[in-house]
């Protein structure tokens, strides 16, 4: 049998076409206006590629925002291109996210490349290219379009990193993360490869029909689980594979470090739900193991290292690796509430996460950045309204009742302990105790009575952004059950898929 | 892992496909070896992309076993991923050659904390 003889007839009209392409509009959009961005960058006269950049970024962005949340309520599509992309409620929740976390980044990349005199629209080109390729990592629903969005998202991420080129830092935080980045991506693949080769078929819903739990002594499967494992344990800045996040976060610009740090973390999630939850559904006493040790290793290696840290920063990066044990514990604890609780949190994370970072804009000076937590000292008598934001975001993070990172690891830990997973949870638990550490000195330096010497610089566009974010997140903290149900009906689409 | 059965190659006669399987394991080791031993920037990427050919090969040689073509769509788009990870990462590299010379990844230790 000659391998052209298995390929099946093409039959793909324009209508198949447009209902494909409905089903991923909002990448669609993003995608455009990426394309729109560039063409402009070169065509325009130099003074205005910048804002007309800004502009389309922040068009095509808003455009998707609207279009994922119409689909969403009208209870989002289904299955398109043959399987390999998805436009489910699962998709659009994580698009909404993504557009939302877009727009915020391109007023954040403005105000911080005019601080720096750096060029401004290569940014926003960079950016919108990322965002793409995480919408499409959420809406991925094939190991082979997975790989793909990973690598646009990553590659795009890479350049970003190193954007401020004459900048030391920036440059070692670019080549650190492209080559862990590529490292890591090479686990995953063959973990994929090797996925591919016990069940014959990359879909994912395939996938989920064709493995079953007698598959755990299938040696081929566990392998791929194990380097899929590794793989994604590296996307989501997991413990042991985190040693790379301090230095690529401290060193990337800081638009980019407040992009990444919410935006690779909920695209790895959207990933993983999909290829463990909807793909491996039945192994998941394997995966879930794997993941569990994860969880607890990086919450308590995050939330210990992060005790230490003088940079603003690199404190930050820990804490990002801590939060993503967390939501780890949602992942493990499997089923619609386990995964919705992750999706909530996702959703809460970018508003406490990317306020905080947005929060640093106002101490950026034209020759760089100034991140260490003691620059921060007397922040809340100089500016009273960063100050008191900059403590709701730490009081939110470390999960003070009823901020929404209170209602955030609630949810999570629920999930846990309903599905067994007690003890995990309660390291979780102590995890939390001890994180309370370090976010409470951030807020102590900001309430210091000895001011630092840092002039600050009041950029209206930069405090708006922190506001904006800080009245999201009061606004989800007050119905967090709403927000709650969205994520339980994205994870439901997620699950029902492998079945 | 025999179920895997014979691949024919022209007229060398037919090769076990597994033997194939584990060429891309040893591949894809030695590439992650060259990864955690090897300290030049470049180097290093070069492993990566061996890591990653081991994988095309293995993805190959399973869509030529169970008849399918996805495996080779899979490999096809990785090597199109492989060959924007190069380009973007001989970028990045030149920036930095062009600020010192670094032979030895090692010396990127401005960062740490």
């Amino acid at each position: 049998m000659t391998l052209l003889s298995t390929v099946p007839q093409i039959n793909y009209g324009v209508g198949q076409a447009w209902s494909d392409l409905s089903q991923i509009l909002p990448i669609a959009l993003v995608a455009v206006a990426l394309l729109v961005a560039i063409v402009l960058d070169f065509s325009l006269p130099q003074p205005l590629r910048g804002t007309a950049a800004a502009l389309t970024a922040a068009a095509g962005l808003a455009l998707a925002l609207l279009v994922a949340a119409l689909r969403f309520a009208t209870g989002g599509g289904g299955s398109a291109y043959s399987g390999f992309a998805s436009g489910d409620t699962f998709a659009l929740f994580f698009e909404m996210l993504l557009a939302a976390l877009g727009l915020l980044s391109v007023v954040i990349s403005r105000v911080y490349v005019r601080r720096r005199n750096l060029l401004e629209a290569e940014l926003h080109v960079l950016l919108l290219a990322a965002v793409a390729g995480m919408m499409a990592l959420a809406s991925a629903t094939s190991l082979v379009t997975v790989f793909i969005s990973l690598e646009t998202l990553s590659v795009a991420l890479y350049v970003a990193c190193g954007y401020s080129r004459r900048d030391t830092a920036s440059q070692e935080s670019a080549v650190k993360y492209l080559l862990v980045g590529g490292f890591a991506s090479a686990f995953l693949l063959y973990g994929m490869a090797l996925a591919y080769g016990a069940t014959g078929t990359t879909v994912l819903s395939e996938i989920g029909k064709r493995v079953t739990e007698q598959d755990a002594h299938n040696p081929l499967l566990i392998l791929s689980v194990i380097l899929m494992a590794v793989g994604f344990g590296y996307k989501i800045s997991g413990a042991p594979f985190h040693q790379w996040t301090p230095d690529v976060y401290q060193g990337a610009p800081l638009p980019v470090t407040a992009f990444m740090s919410v935006g690779t973390k909920a695209a790895a999630f959207a990933m993983i739900i999909r290829v463990f939850g909807t793909g491996l559904a039945h192994l998941q006493a394997e995966w879930a193991l794997i993941l569990a040790f994860i969880a607890v290793a990086s919450m308590l290696i995050g939330n210990l290292a992060a005790v230490v840290q003088t940079s603003f920063k690199r404190l930050m990066a820990y804490s990002s690796v801590a939060q993503g044990g967390y939501m780890l514990v949602g992942v493990i604890a499997g089923g619609k509430s386990g995964f919705g609780a992750t999706l909530f949190y996702l959703g809460a994370y970018l508003f406490m996460n990317f306020g905080a970072f947005a929060v640093l804009t106002v101490l950026v000076t034209p020759e760089g950045e100034h991140d260490r937590i003691s620059d921060l000292d007397g922040l809340g008598y100089r500016h009273p309204l960063l100050g008191v934001l900059l403590t709701a975001f730490m009081l939110s993070l470390a999960g003070f009742p009823p901020s929404l990172g209170f209602f955030g690891k609630l949810f999570l830990f629920t999930a846990g302990v309903q599905s067994g997973w007690t003890a995990v949870v309660v390291v979780a638990v102590l995890a939390s105790v001890i994180s309370v550490a370090y976010y409470v000195r951030v807020v102590y330096h900001v309430w210091s009575p000895v001011t630092s010497e840092r002039r600050l610089w009041r950029s209206p566009a930069a405090v708006g952004v922190v506001t904006v974010t800080a009245v999201m997140a009061l606004a989800i903290s007050l119905y967090p059950a709403l927000v709650f149900a969205l994520g339980l009906t994205g994870a439901a689409d997620a699950l029902a898929a492998g079945h | 892992m025999s179920d895997y059965g014979q691949l024919q190659i022209g007229n060398a006669g037919s090769v076990d496909a597994v033997q194939f399987l584990l060429l891309g394991a040893v591949l894809f080791v030695i590439g992650a070896i060259g990864v955690i031993i090897r300290r030049n920037p470049l180097v290093i990427l070069v492993s990566i992309e061996l890591m990653l050919n081991a994988v095309n090969l293995t993805l190959i040689t399973f869509a030529r076993q169970l008849h399918n073509t996805e495996g080779q769509l899979f490999a096809l788009l990785t090597m199109v991923v492989a060959a924007a990870e190069a380009v973007v990462g001989l970028a990045v590299l030149v920036d930095v050659f062009r600020t010192r010379d670094v032979d030895d990844v090692d010396e990127l230790s401005e960062l740490k904390g």
